[in-house]
């Protein structure tokens, strides 16, 4: 196998594999997009994430700010500074105006009346993305303020692209991650096909969402431990430091779905202290932890309710989390769901799905104990990455397949690796060949019996 | 000339693939789907007085079937049911006319589908449908019925009869703008023996209330959400309402109590304006027409494939081709790359490959 031209055709169809989501989902049906690009319109007309004016909730509902405001625009108010009450309305009704011009309400199922509707607490009670750390609305404003995008619609349309590029980094990060996990080529390029075809991946190149940056985050966070696993003893050097310092920020900057990734790459960093360097060990470890505490304070300081209050509301989370409902969901919303998750695969579909993801898990399993060009260290962490992430889902309590991604790279690798050990070695090419071929089906039931017909032609009144 | 065959068999498998995905695409999709999720508000029994219907607009041929989501608002009985299909309104000609036994469930609602005879000019009309009870069990089914506004206050249905004949009290913080209707649970609501008028006020001292609502001969409701509408409050989020229902003698509201275990009216609130276009005209109860809710229903057309692809060439604005294009082009590379590639499984081995030494001195993807 040639593999610069192999890596070359593999990005290639990438692209246009991404450009397929990018004409195919309509605006405004990319999870939560209002909200996104509501708060990158704002910093994209020069005003901070910072400085805002704190809201009130009151016994004495004269006393309340909600009467100045609906919930949504508090929100907005509270978090980003110098905006006036006519901005933030306006800046809403505009959202909704095209959300309306592009038949959002026809698409989502669950969507409100949206007759006279001007805010979006009449389409999605006590809801925003202000909460958000803020880099990827800082990329995203920058989007808008260089292509000079007007509008809701041209902005959506136009910040689109970041998914785009996201979409494809994250194909290279599986590449470089695989790379250090096999020396099997062909098993380098399977991992990127898989980060590549999964559908909801795919159609992530499409959606205006902090998800989208959060994984290429994580990705490179999985990377950079990855790497230093890879390396002889003692070669901790300031640079690879100051460049996980650098990847934490940014993930802190970015959702709090990255923090598996973080603690991945930190134990991957500070794990080997017989690398026979204990002070930069112990100054990376020192590093980790302050810089882990700093963004947890930051997170708390910017009301993430991804965080809990108190051990009496971990334990709640954690215990919807662990529900089969919430399980389900997660599997759900991983696999093929349209519309807002309102709409989903055929369970037949789903169950194949299901059936054929464990076997590819076992044949991994199978790669850990029996690692046939492979590093087991490294598929261990793989492992433990994809593992520690599930377990921040399910202390979250709410699940969703975009919070998987952040690992996809790794989630990759262990199914490359899996669906290489299936089968006798005689047959193990057939084996892959109709995986991969498997994999496009999967992809174009989801894409032309999915999306196309659920977006396009299943339409509410 | 291998390599050559190799793309050829990839572009052809990649083709087929996305043919073989996309049969069966024509199938039948609705023309109208009314949706409320969730469902919040039924309405009651089906009296054959004052049947429940809806009036719409068809913009597609070959009219063949509407379906009507039906619940059990009494005992597990299945009754026949008669839809009958008018043109133009509820004292239009008669087209169609079609009796079923709806499948009943106690836990669930189920959709109970009127199929008949297609109508061939049915694009561009205006129809009304109607449901009737054809016997006495099928008076215990519910349609559901779609408010048009935005649900604020949501209490769920009650779990007591209020006093009869008496006047119940309560309030509410409007939670958007444009406050338009309260429904309210009922057991029995006849205004032929006695209006019930709700008036609401903005000040708890005064008497000039600032909204009236009376329903309306035939608008009567058994075991359902009576609706109270009026026209809307434009400024009214997050102010203080008071309300007055004025209930006759034979009318029991079903409410619930409050923390000092006083009975008191359950209520759902509804705002928001009417939309500008819609093929909904609104629902009707005999021949009452109230353009300010709708039917629970789906219709649905004949869809020849041909039409399916113009409409789905028309929604994605001629996007569709191109990516299908690119996306069949993309396929074959993966096909080409991954499936017809004339690699041996040796010669993808790199041993040099990562040994737990220095990544740097394994050669990366990049290198041939």
């Amino acid at each position: 196998m040639k593999t610069r031209r192999t890596r070359s055709l593999l990005l290639i169809a990438a692209v246009l594999h991404g450009l397929v989501y990018m004409l195919l989902l309509p605006p405004w049906m990319g999870e939560d997009e209002p909200w996104h690009l509501e708060y990158a319109h704002h910093i994209s007309t020069g005003h901070a994430p910072w400085g805002g004016v704190e809201m009130y909730g009151a016994e004495r509902e004269e006393d309340d700010d909600r009467r100045l405001m609906p919930l949504s625009q508090l929100q907005v108010r509270r978090r980003i500074g110098g905006l006036s009450t006519g901005e933030i309305r306006e800046t809403q009704e505009r959202i909704i105006q095209s959300m309306r011009d592009e038949d959002f309400f026809r698409r989502v199922d669950f969507a409100p009346w949206h007759g006279g509707a001007t805010n979006f607490d009449q389409i999605q009670d006590a809801f925003t993305a202000t909460h958000q750390p803020p880099l990827y609305y800082a990329l995203a404003a920058l989007i808008i303020k260089v292509s000079g995008a007007e509008g809701p619609l041209e902005e959506l349309r136009h910040v689109r692209w970041l998914g785009f590029a996201c979409y494809l980094a994250m194909i290279a990060l599986t590449l470089s991650l695989a790379r250090l996990v096999t020396k099997d080529l062909a098993v380098v390029a399977l991992a990127g096909f898989v980060c590549a075809w999964l559908p909801m991946h795919a159609r992530q190149a499409a959606v205006v969402n902090n998800d989208v940056l959060a994984k290429v985050v994580g990705g490179a966070l999985l990377l950079a431990g990855a790497y230093q696993l890879s390396m002889k003893q003692g070669r901790l050097s300031l640079a690879s430091v100051l460049i996980l310092l650098a990847l934490i920020v940014f993930a802190f900057a970015t959702k709090t779905t990255t923090l598996a990734c973080v603690i991945c790459a930190g134990f991957a960093y500070v794990a080997a202290p017989a690398r026979g360097d204990a002070g930069k060990t112990l100054l990376a470890a020192l590093a980790c932890g302050g810089v882990l505490a700093v963004g947890y304070g930051y997170w708390r300081y910017m009301h993430s309710p991804s965080l809990p209050t108190n051990w009496e509301d971990m334990s709640e989370r954690i215990g919807r989390g662990l529900s089969t409902t919430n399980l389900e969901e997660l599997w759900r919303t991983s696999v093929g769901a349209f519309n807002w998750y309102s709409r989903d695969l055929p369970s037949g579909l789903s169950s194949a799905l299901l059936f054929m993801a464990a076997l590819i898990c076992l044949g991994a399993l199978w790669r850990i104990y029996s690692p046939k060009r492979s590093d087991r260290v490294m598929l261990l962490m793989c492992f433990a990455a994809v593992l520690a992430q599930v377990a921040m889902i399910t202390v979250r309590g709410v699940s969703a397949g975009r919070y998987l991604f952040p690992v996809l790279p790794a989630i990759a690798v262990l199914a490359a690796v899996g669906m290489n050990a299936l089968g006798p070695v005689m047959t193990r090419k057939r084996v892959v060949s109709g995986l991969v071929i498997g994999l496009i089906a999967y992809d174009a039931v989801f894409l032309w019996r999915g999306l196309l017909v659920e977006q396009y032609l299943v339409w509410g009144d | 000339m291998r390599s050559t065959i190799a793309w050829g068999y990839s572009a052809l498998i990649a083709a087929l693939i996305l043919g073989i995905s996309i049969i069966g695409l024509q199938r039948s999709r609705p023309m109208i789907d009314v949706r409320t999720i969730p469902l919040i508000t039924h309405h009651g029994g089906i009296n054959p007085e004052s049947p429940p219907g809806e009036i719409f607009e068809c913009s597609q041929a070959g009219l063949r079937r509407i379906d009507v989501l039906l619940t059990l608002v009494g005992q597990t009985l299945r009754g026949n049911v008669t839809m009958t299909l008018r043109a133009n309104s509820p004292e239009g000609v008669v087209l169609r006319e079609v009796t079923i036994k709806p499948p009943v469930s106690p836990r669930a609602p189920n959709w109970a589908s009127f199929e008949f005879e297609p109508i061939p000019d049915s694009a561009g009309r205006a129809f009304h449908f109607s449901i009737t009870p054809a016997d006495e069990a099928a008076t215990k089914l519910s349609p559901w019925v779609r408010y048009h506004g935005q649900v604020g206050r949501n209490d769920p249905w009650g779990d007591r009869f209020l006093e009869a004949g008496a006047t119940h009290k309560g309030d509410l913080i409007s939670a958007h703008a444009d406050l338009r209707a309260l429904a309210f649970p009922v057991e029995s609501m006849f205004p032929a023996l006695g209006r019930a008028t709700l008036t609401i006020f903005d000040d708890p001292d005064t008497s000039a209330p600032i909204r009236t609502s009376t329903l309306e001969l035939p608008d009567e409701t058994h075991l359902g959400w009576a609706f109270f509408a009026f026209e809307p409050i434009a400024e009214s989020r997050w102010k203080r309402y008071y309300f007055e229902l004025n209930a006759p003698e034979h009318c029991r509201l079903i409410g619930t109590q409050d923390a000092s275990m006083r009975p008191i009216p359950v209520l759902k609130s509804f705002h928001g304006r009417e939309l500008e276009r819609s093929p909904l005209r609104g629902m009707t109860r005999g021949s009452l027409k109230l353009p300010d809710r709708d039917l629970v229903f789906r219709a649905w057309c004949e869809d020849p494939s041909s039409a399916v692809l113009s409409r789905l060439e028309e929604r994605t604005g001629g996007a569709l081709w191109l990516a299908a294009l690119l996306w069949v082009a993309a396929t074959t590379i993966c096909l080409r790359v991954f499936v017809f590639s004339q690699d041996t499984d040796e010669s993808a081995a790199d041993d040099s490959g990562p040994q737990r030494e220095e990544a740097q001195a394994a050669p990366t993807l990049g290198e041939d």
